[in-house]
């Protein structure tokens, strides 16, 4: 019972474990989807099953992982129900052409042409990455993330973190010099195997 | 790349490993200091470095800048204003969802709420019944002065009893009260008997003034002092005044005892006479 600002139980944990990572689950959700509408709605349902699992969280500290958890298993739900399939990249022959490339080019046109790309473009282009690589090069690039935090985050090992923040980055750099049709072109379905190793 | 230039790459992969954690402040000091001296001497894990951090720095920058995805709260907000305002939006949704009335899983207030109104219901009676207690007895009036004023109304409707006595000592030592008679021009004390308020002794000692019958009830200490508003009187004004009926009552504390003086007199007429 709700009687001059008294609020039960369940409404103060909610409250003081939940609300103040709002804003953040927000952001994260504007980054994956890169669309404000439907972003709020991730974070709402988001925040709808953290207030029915609210007696799993046992501690303040664990609440900012186990909420960014949630929204993420929101977030690819909604990816493989309901909205158009990821465009599949062609991971191993990306990551061919980098390896040429950091062996035999001169430094100096792959900074300038990264540093010249426009923010709509490497917004979108990092949506292209698979998600597993895409979430961890958002979380330390983007929203300042330790390593270390990121594995408690997505309950990997740390070894995993590293390795997939590498690739991540890789593949994004190989995305954003790209001439811009070619991106377009690259990585339709059906057109190379886009499976990815750890 | 030719099979010479991969066995390469896979010999110097655990260095290019390094090169993220190293750009991201993640070695520790020794790893850091191992991995510094590689680059020296390494172009290709440089050229990793640099890319890597090219990266790194540009998706910072997006990160700081505005908001590049479509539908955003403002196009010219940042990307904290702009979050910040889509937090508010889901926060007013979810206000409606959860923290109304209607929320998904309203807690069991049908239950408290009965329980919270009948005990509610309890508390009143016990308190009005603590409460109005006292000022229903205060109108009731106090029962040794409705014994004294019931006696005397039978006594002046008919004459005084006949084993009335002057010799007020005989009766007080009888009695074990003190007595002691009034005096005073134009009071005529007329005889003492005993008598009986609320069930305890007491003595009457009857006087004519100004051509009526005043009678003065003597009780135990106890008996006088048995009620609140008796005892209130006493202590605030140093006598109690009650009028029933045509009645006036005056009474006064004694030694161990208090006296009742009933008549038909103005009540000022009466306290004079105890004077």
């Amino acid at each position: 019972m709700r009687f001059l600002g008294h609020f039960s139980s369940r409404e103060r944990r909610y409250r003081r474990l939940v609300q103040p990572h709002v804003t953040h689950l927000v952001h994260i959700a504007m980054q994956r989807t890169g669309h404000a509408a439907l972003a709020e709605d991730l974070v709402q349902e988001s925040c709808i099953m953290a207030w029915e699992k609210l007696e799993e969280l046992r501690s303040a500290e664990a609440s900012r992982a186990w909420l960014v958890r949630i929204l993420l298993r929101q977030v690819a739900d909604h990816r493989r129900t309901r909205s158009r399939r990821q465009a599949l990249l062609p991971i191993t022959d990306i990551e061919e052409a980098h390896w040429q490339a950091i062996a035999g080019e001169a430094p100096g046109p792959f900074e300038e042409a990264v540093a010249a790309q426009s923010d709509s473009r490497v917004a979108a282009l990092l949506r292209r990455l698979p998600d597993d690589f895409a979430i961890v090069v958002e979380l330390h690039d983007l929203m300042g993330y330790r390593y270390r935090e990121i594995a408690e985050t997505l309950e990997l090992p740390l070894g995993t973190v590293t390795s997939r923040l590498a690739r991540g980055r890789r593949l994004l750099a190989a995305l954003l010099v790209e001439a811009p049709e070619a991106v377009g072109g690259v990585g339709t379905p059906g057109e190379k195997e886009a499976s990815h190793h750890e | 790349m030719s099979d010479h230039d991969r066995r390469e790459h896979e010999a110097h992969a655990a260095w290019l490993e390094q090169v993220a954690p190293y750009l991201d402040d993640e070695l520790s000091p020794d790893e850091c200091r191992v991995m510094a001296q590689h680059l020296a001497g390494c172009e290709p894990c440089r050229r990793e470095l640099a890319r890597q951090q090219a990266v790194s720095q540009r998706l910072g920058r997006l990160g700081a800048a505005a908001p590049s995805v479509p539908n955003s709260a403002s196009p010219a907000a940042t990307p904290s204003v702009a979050h910040a305002a889509s937090a508010e939006a889901v926060e007013r949704r979810l206000r409606h969802r959860l923290l109304s009335p209607a929320r998904r899983r309203p807690a069991p207030r049908a239950l408290w709420g009965w329980t919270g109104w009948g005990l509610a219901a309890v508390q009143a009676c016990v308190l009005a019944v603590v409460l109005g207690w006292p000022s229903w007895q205060a109108r009731q009036g106090v029962p040794m002065v409705r014994d004294a004023v019931a006696d005397y109304r039978q006594l002046v409707a008919g004459e005084l009893p006949g084993h009335t006595t002057r010799d007020t000592a005989v009766l007080a030592r009888t009695l074990a009260l003190p007595l002691e008679v009034i005096e005073g021009p134009g009071v005529e004390f007329l005889g003492a008997w005993p008598t009986a308020l609320q069930g305890q002794p007491a003595a009457a000692l009857a006087y004519r003034v100004e051509a009526r019958t005043v009678v003065q009830y003597v009780v135990s200490g106890p008996l006088f002092f048995n009620r609140a508003s008796v005892r209130d009187a006493v202590a605030r004004e140093g006598r109690y005044v009650a009028h029933l009926g045509d009645q006036a009552v005056v009474g006064w504390p004694g030694d161990n005892a208090g006296s009742l003086l009933v008549g038909e007199l103005p009540t000022d007429r009466l306290e004079r006479l105890r004077l």
